[in-house]
């Protein structure tokens, strides 16, 4: 069983992955001030710990790991405090007349109206350009589990900005 | 749009970048964060560090008693005695022929005087002599006090022991002793009592029958200024007015202040002004004296006191003193408004009539109310 890394060696990688942290953050809460409380929380967590990071995988996946727990509790509490509108769902075929902006805010409401799950593997699969297996590991799910979130995810996606998506099916 | 167009357009949707000065701030917070963790943990571990030092000296010492009791003091020689060499022994031709047996170095060795000393002092044996001579001398201080050879500081000086030593043996007895010897040990406790004997005093003093003298004690041993800080640590709300009782009737000016400082607490008004009913003599002109003192709380205290001691005398003073003193403070307003009886009733409604002093009769009200008493 590999030892707790060095706390010195903590600090410089939390400094290394700090800005790649917080634009997960940011894409995963699409809001900056909840980007960064949600850092600040991960930071907090990452402080009390650092000894259970024993190197067994990489610090990039320990953290993001984190980022998402903070992320889910901070959506759990946002539950009982605030009564969010969901997003609305566009059920005319509009994407030809939207501008680039428009239709990139409204992916980005899609995402945000996402189950947390399909959320997470949407944004790591295709903002962070991460592999399945690696998702897998962030998310403690199985690669299988990465594929089905995934595809939901863009069924929902496309659903929401009245695209028609129909995924090619393996041969 | 095909699905890899269609995944271009979530990822451009997604394509968020931090501000500088958001990444700046996070690792600012992480080094803050990180210094206070490390020096979290380095108080952490220097208590841990400092408790297990004294676990182990404590161990060590008790080995070390557990050995050494039992163990005879070596004489040390006498320095007068004359000093015989001894002789030279030949020298063996050689190492290999002597009959040596291995022996460790602390056999046999005589102590050090450092030893000794450390011995001597942790011996039980010498414990207990001087346990002993202890209980003898309190004994008889205790004897001659009672009889009135001696007075008890007499007794306590003559006693060539600590005080300390004195003042444990006495509240060693004082828990034991019959009735009759109680009052003996209270007075030799008296002069040689501290701050260690204010638990056991307290205790006795619950007892209605030892309460005079056990007060008197505490009064002794504290003074009369330091009687506040006992009625705060006094469980029994009785013991607590004799004490204020105690204070009231002292002539000194700091008993009173200390007196009106109890009257600012909340929890112990009720009681400070019940002492003030039951006092034999109530030291109004001190009182008078404190309304104009330049601590605002002493004079608020001050007027409630008064106020509540109400009576024809101390209207009339009051009355004097808000019409003959310019300016008067609002404090003996205040005094005067809780003031009942049929001069101050006369007077309050003369000054409620009179522009001149209608303005110092409200603002002495708004006080009170601000106050909310």
């Amino acid at each position: 069983m590999a030892l707790p890394i060095d706390r010195s060696l903590v600090d410089r990688l939390v400094v290394e992955h700090l800005p790649a942290g917080l634009a997960f953050a940011l894409r995963l809460t699409g809001n900056e001030h909840a980007a960064e409380d949600v850092m600040q929380e991960a930071l907090c967590r990452v402080l009390r710990q650092s000894k259970s990071f024993r190197g067994e995988s990489s610090f990039k996946t320990w953290l993001f790991q984190i980022i998402v727990n903070v992320d889910r509790d901070r959506r759990r509490r946002k539950t009982y405090l605030s009564l969010d509108v969901e997003p609305t769902t566009r059920s005319t075929n509009p994407a030809e007349h939207l501008s680039a902006e428009e239709m990139k805010r409204s992916i980005r409401e899609a995402i945000e109206g996402l189950p947390d799950r399909q959320r997470e593997v949407a944004v790591l699969c295709l903002a962070e350009e991460m592999t399945a297996g690696e998702v897998a590991q962030v998310l403690s799910i199985t690669e299988a589990n990465v594929y089905s979130s995934l595809h939901l995810a863009r069924k929902r996606i496309a659903q929401a900005i009245g695209f028609d998506y129909a995924p090619q099916r393996p041969s | 749009m095909s699905k890899e167009h269609f995944d271009k357009q979530i990822r451009d949707a997604l394509r968020l970048e931090p501000a500088a000065g958001q990444i700046a701030r996070l690792e600012e917070f992480w080094n803050s964060e990180s210094r206070r963790e490390r020096q979290k943990r380095m108080v952490r571990r220097g208590l841990a560090l400092a408790a297990s030092l004294l676990i182990s000296a404590s161990i060590v010492g008790w080995f070390a008693r557990q050995r050494f009791d039992g163990v005879e003091l070596v004489d040390a020689p006498n320095p007068q005695e004359e000093v015989v060499p001894k002789p030279i022994e030949p020298v063996p031709d050689s190492p290999m022929l002597v009959d040596s047996k291995p022996s460790s170095p602390s056999i046999g060795r005589e102590p050090t005087a450092l030893e000794k000393f450390a011995f001597y002092s942790q011996s039980q044996r010498h414990r207990n002599m001087a346990n002993e001579n202890l209980v003898a001398v309190v004994d008889d201080m205790v004897e001659q006090v009672s009889s009135g050879q001696t007075d008890p500081h007499r007794a306590v000086e003559d006693a060539g022991i600590a005080v300390t030593g004195i003042e444990r043996e006495l509240l060693r007895r004082l828990a034991r002793a019959k009735n009759e010897h109680k009052p003996t040990l209270l007075q030799l406790l008296a002069v040689s009592g501290s701050q260690k004997s204010m638990p056991a005093l307290l205790r006795l003093s619950r007892r209605g029958e030892f309460r005079e003298e056990t007060l008197a004690t505490i009064e002794q041993i504290f003074g009369t200024a330091g009687l506040a800080d006992v009625v705060r640590q006094s469980n029994d709300p009785r013991v607590r007015i004799d004490l204020m009782q105690r204070m009231l009737a002292s002539d000194l000016l700091v008993a009173a202040e200390n007196y009106l400082s109890l009257v600012q607490n909340p929890t112990l008004r009720g009681e400070a002004l019940s002492a003030a009913d039951r006092a034999k003599e109530f030291p109004t002109e001190m009182m008078f004296a404190l309304l104009q003192s330049d601590d605002e709380r002493i004079r608020l205290s001050a007027a409630l006191v008064l106020g509540h001691m109400n009576g024809p005398e101390i209207t009339r003073q009051l009355v004097a003193l808000v019409t003959e003193e310019q300016p008067a403070p609002t404090e003996a307003w205040m005094a005067l408004l809780s003031c009942r009886g049929e001069v101050a009733e006369e007077f309050l409604s003369y000054a409620t009539r009179n522009p001149q002093l209608l303005g110092h009769v409200n603002q002495a009200r708004t006080q009170w109310v601000r106050m909310n008493l």
